[in-house]
Parts: structure tokens; C-alpha cells; sequence
């Protein structure tokens, strides 16, 4: 991997601790395109061109690279640019909020498993095996079938994906944690299970759960765009990268750029934070190796 | 005797295993299934009357506790009744039963290819480890795995179908409708395979025992196909249970995009229409499917890694 720093400059790891890491190229890039995404997303009112619903009919299908449209327009002659911006909106607002609710959920009960123990523990490695076991999409739909589609179902449905690997690594880790010196000498001086909990083991298994996080991240944007190009994620007129992906596929032959550019972003997006997660499960984790 | 003892309570532990987790199957489906709200409500019209309302509350056991409604929807699904479909007015089993060859079909021959593509290729990225047959193979690997499956199917289309005219876009009449569903299916699992195989074999090569069959001579080739290879396509088999998971996740929007009449579509289709019994049909079907999977997995694991039947207490994955 080619660094940033100057040629010559020492390898990392036979740096002071105190300097700064270098950061490979590939990996910096990924870090601009998803800090990128976020600006895009957050600023996404502001930046859009048009209305992501305001028809332009007497420019239908424009080809991109015109200066009105800088992407094209779709069949109804609406700005792809503008869709495209208010998709990542919506698709990185599903996977953020997944991503934490199933890190929360399935920390939490890996710490209650670690520290009830007995039945408690059992049901909870009981599910974390069904979830594992069972194809999670076929789960989803299901739920979708039941429930219907909004979006806080589908951001709480895909927040159920993923919790059993947090689980699994928070139990684990706490329960060799709690073996060792530095949570036995708090529980002597007192603290309760809470702050034993909260304060000191989570710091320390920190790292790892955050790399679990940057592999639960781009499997959530995959499935939820899955399941909107299925026509069953977000609904109209709400619009996600997934989406916009289905609903192009039926202008494939006359307009492949409604498609092509969200597609991109989605695989560039999942690519990035991959990227960003295997350096930082070199980096901060040895364990996961 | 011991040994036979051993591997009886190996069988018993997984079986009770298999069965447990059906069993939390069929009742988070009936918890969901009691939780989206009157199941009246979206069969009747709004207008019913009250008393019609009721006589059919009766007649679907509605009116009795949470308890023996759970105990009759057991009762139900042990002999085999889904309800009925609300769209093709049938058997919701009967519907789905139709579904399952053609699924069977794309799903096996895709994993197939990804069996013969994925272990060589695993295997001959660690002949020649860290130079470019290794980079290569895992950099096709990674590109395989990372791109969305729909998209890999929209670009096929793109290319074989309406820029080179070689393959029929969507359909299941000839042969060659399957090509681009079982790249698109196998891909990514031949690319996991890949990989799989890889970390597997390089671990193994690590091991005294390959040592010491180089220090007695054995060459190279042999040595990494006879010695390395049958130790290292033990977890890949245990992987491959994992896969078809993710193959039958994947084969919902492959079926879908190349109109395949499987069980992947008919769910997409069903879960469309709320069609409730058969959305719960196939899915307590793929669980069975998947249990059953997991348990020879695990069979095939005590039978094909003799510490597995010793070492019972590491079981517990």
C-alpha cells in the first residue's frame, strides 16, 4: 500500500506512539468518498437541484452531461441528480440507524447474557444460532409481508440484522474480561455491575465492536437496497439508492444511466467502508485477524 | 462401545438441537402472525356485521386463549396445513409445492459451479501463494462478493442480452435460460468458497504434521493435494451449510430479475400481495430447509473429523 507521508518516513510501528498513523492511500480515499456521502446527505435539501418529484416533461429522458440535468432525467423527466441525492439520504439514514440499533441490542444482551448467565444466556446463544442460521432476507420479507412497509419498520427490521455477531463478541469478551484483574479489583472497590459494565469493559472492547459495525454497515445498505429494488423496501414517493436501481431496470435499454449511477454509489459506498474496516481491524484489533 | 456411545449422544445433541430451533421458528411466525394486527380484519370486508364478524371468529378459533390458538396452529403445521392462499385460492402447501423444483434446480447446479470454481481456485491461489496467481484469484474474489447481486444481473443483461444478443433476457423455457441465473446466483458463493478454501489451506499448511511430511520428502504438489487439501476441506464443507443460506437469500432477487418460477419469486410475489399463508409456507419451508442443512453439516463434520466425536464439550459453537 503507497502511504501519504513523505517517502523514507519510518514504518508505523517503529514510530513514537504519540505520532500521527500514516493512512494508505486506498484507504484515505475511502474515508473522502464516505465523509463525501455524509455532507451529500446531510446537506441534501440544500444541494439538490430540483424537486425529487418535480416533472421537467418537456426534457424526458435527457441524456446526462446536459446543464440543466447534469445526470439525465428519467422518463417523467425528473432530475436523476436530485433523486440520486435524496436516495442517499434515505439509504445511509436506514443503515446508520440499523447499524446502531443492532450494535445496541445485541451489546446489551451479550453483556446481560455475560452477567446473568444460566437460562438467560442459553436463550440468548439460542437465538443468536437461529438468526445466524436462518437467510435474513427471508426473515425480512416475511416481517414486510406482515407489517407493511414505512420507513421506521424497515429501519427497525434491518437494526435486527447483525445483533447476534455483536452479542456474541460482547459476551464473550466480558466474560473473559470479568476474569481478569482490573474488573475484579473494581467490584471490590464497589462499583456496580452497570458501571463495571459501562465504564471499564466497554472501553476495552470498544475497538472490536466498532469493526463488527463497519461489516454490518455495507450488508445492511446491500440488503435494503435488495429489498427496495424488489419494490418491497421504501416506498414512493420516497426514494433510496435500491430504489432507483429497480425502477431503472425497466428503462435499462433507453436509459441506463437512471440506474447506472446509483448502482455505483452503492457498490463505491459498500467497497469504501469495507476498505475502511479491514485497516481498522489491523489497526485496532488483533483478535479479529 | 464407547466410541458408538459417543457418537449416539453427538446424534441426540444435535437432533434435540435441529428441533429446538424449528421449534422457535414456528413460534416467532405465529407471534408475528398474531402481532400484524386481526387477521379478520384483512379477510372480511369493513362492513361486515358484528354477528357475521363473530360466527367467523369462532370458526377460525379466534375467540379461544393465546394459549390454545398457539397449541392449534402447532397442531396445524405438524400435519401439514399452511391455510389457504388468498390469491390462487388453493392450498397455500399445494402452491408452494409447485415452486420447489425449479428452485432445487437453479439452486443446486449454481452451488455446483461454485464448488468446482470456487475450491480450485482457493486451492491453487496457495500454490502460489504471494505472487500473482494468488492476487489474482482473491482480487476476482473480492470484486465477485462485493457487487450487489442485482446489479451483477442488470450488467449480464446489458451485455449478453442486449449488446451481444447471445442469451435470452428472462424466462425458463430452454437451456439457456439458466446461464445468467446461475452466474449471477453462484458468483458471490464461489467467490466465498474461494477464499474459504485459502485461509483454510494456509492454516493447515501451517501445521507439524505438513512439516514433517516435507522433511520425509514428500514433493510439493502431492503434498498440498494429498496431505493439506482432504484437512482443509473439512471447514469448507461446514461452510457450505452456511452458503445455502445466503444462495436461498440470494435466489429471491435472482428468480425475480430473470423470471425464474422458483420459490424465491412466488415469495416476492406473495409477500406483494400479503398472501400471508403462503408467505408463511415457504418461510417455515427454508427453515426446515436450513435446520436440516445445519444438521448434516454437523454430521458430516463428526464423521468426516474423528476429534469432533472425541472432543464433544467443543461442540458448542
Amino acid at each position: 500500500m503507497t502511504d501519504l507521508a513523505a517517502p523514507g518516513a519510518p514504518a508505523s510501528h517503529q514510530q513514537p506512539v504519540r505520532r500521527r498513523p500514516t493512512i494508505p492511500l486506498g484507504v484515505a480515499l475511502a474515508i473522502a468518498w464516505l465523509i463525501g456521502m455524509i455532507v451529500v446527505a446531510l446537506l441534501a435539501d440544500r444541494i439538490t437541484p430540483y424537486g425529487v418529484t418535480a416533472m421537467d416533461l418537456k426534457n424526458r429522458l435527457a441524456l446526462p452531461g446536459n446543464t440543466g440535468h447534469w445526470l439525465g432525467t428519467d422518463e417523467l423527466g425528473r432530475d436523476v441528480l436530485s433523486r440520486l441525492i435524496a436516495s442517499v439520504r434515505i439509504s445511509l439514514m436506514i443503515a446508520f440507524g440499523a447499524t446502531l440499533i443492532s450494535a445496541f441490542v445485541g451489546t446489551l444482551l451479550g453483556f446481560l447474557a455475560a452477567h446473568l448467565r444460566g437460562a438467560f444466556e442459553q436463550m440468548v446463544l439460542m437465538l443468536a444460532d437461529f438468526q445466524a442460521s436462518m437467510p435474513f432476507l427471508i426473515m425480512a420479507l416475511a416481517v414486510l409481508a406482515f407489517f407493511g412497509s414505512s420507513l421506521p419498520t424497515l429501519i427497525g427490521l434491518m437494526g435486527i440484522y447483525g445483533w447476534e455477531r455483536y452479542a456474541r463478541i460482547s459476551r464473550g469478551l466480558a466474560i473473559s474480561a470479568g476474569q481478569q484483574g482490573y474488573a475484579g479489583a473494581i467490584r471490590q472497590l464497589g462499583a456496580t455491575p452497570a458501571r463495571i459494565y459501562l465504564r471499564h469493559i466497554l472501553p476495552n472492547i470498544a475497538s472490536t465492536l466498532i469493526v463488527s459495525m463497519t461489516l454490518v454497515f455495507p450488508e445492511v445498505i446491500l440488503l435494503e437496497s435488495g429489498l427496495s429494488f424488489l419494490g418491497l423496501g421504501v416506498q414512493p414517493p420516497m426514494t433510496s439508492l435500491g430504489n432507483m436501481v429497480g425502477y431503472g431496470r425497466e428503462y435499462l435499454t433507453r436509459a441506463p444511466w437512471i440506474m447506472l449511477a446509483p448502482s455505483l454509489a452503492i457498490v463505491v459506498t459498500t467497497f469504501a467502508v469495507s476498505m475502511l474496516g479491514d485497516w481498522l481491524r489491523d489497526r485496532l484489533d488483533p483478535t479479529l485477524r | 462401545m464407547s466410541r458408538l456411545k459417543g457418537f449416539l449422544w453427538f446424534l441426540a445433541l444435535r437432533l434435540a438441537r435441529a428441533t429446538a430451533t424449528l421449534a422457535i421458528c414456528v413460534t416467532i411466525v405465529f407471534v408475528v402472525l398474531r402481532s400484524a394486527g386481526d387477521p379478520l380484519a384483512s379477510l372480511l370486508p369493513d362492513d361486515t356485521p358484528p354477528d357475521v364478524v363473530e360466527i367467523y371468529r369462532e370458526r377460525f378459533g379466534l375467540d379461544q386463549s393465546i394459549w390454545q390458538q398457539y397449541l392449534g396452529y402447532l397442531q396445524s403445521v405438524a400435519h401439514g396445513d399452511f391455510g389457504r392462499s388468498f390469491v390462487h385460492h388453493r392450498d397455500a402447501l399445494a402452491v408452494v409445492w409447485e415452486r420447489v423444483p425449479a428452485t432445487l434446480e437453479l439452486g443446486g447446479l449454481a452451488l455446483i459451479a461454485a464448488v468446482l470454481i470456487g475450491v480450485p481456485l482457493g486451492v491453487l491461489a496457495t500454490f502460489g501463494r504471494n505472487t500473482w496467481v494468488d492476487r489474482a484469484a482473491m482480487s476476482a474474489a473480492v470484486f465477485g462478493y462485493s457487487l450487489p447481486n442485482f446489479f451483477l444481473a442488470i450488467l449480464l443483461i446489458l451485455w449478453l442480452s442486449l449488446s451481444l444478443r447471445l442469451l435470452p433476457s428472462a424466462g425458463s423455457d430452454l437451456p439457456q435460460h439458466l446461464i445468467m441465473p446461475i452466474i449471477v446466483l453462484g458468483a458471490p458463493a464461489a467467490a466465498k468458497i474461494a477464499r474459504f478454501t485459502r485461509t483454510s489451506m494456509v492454516e493447515v499448511i501451517g501445521q507439524p504434521f505438513m512439516r514433517a511430511a516435507a522433511a520425509k520428502g514428500v514433493p510439493t504438489r502431492p503434498r498440498l493435494i494429498g496431505h493439506a487439501f482432504p484437512n482443509a476441506a473439512i471447514p469448507v464443507v461446514t461452510f457450505l451449510g452456511f452458503e445455502i443460506g445466503a444462495m436461498i437469500g440470494g435466489g429471491v432477487v435472482t428468480e425475480t430479475i430473470f423470471a425464474w418460477p422458483g420459490l424465491g419469486r412466488l415469495l416476492v410475489q406473495a409477500v406483494g400481495q400479503r398472501d400471508l399463508a403462503v408467505v408463511q409456507t415457504i418461510v417455515l419451508m427454508i427453515a426446515a430447509t436450513m435446520v436440516c442443512a445445519n444438521l448434516l453439516v454437523d454430521l458430516a463434520y463428526g464423521w468426516l473429523d474423528p476429534r469432533v466425536r472425541v472432543g464433544l464439550r467443543g461442540t458448542g459453537k
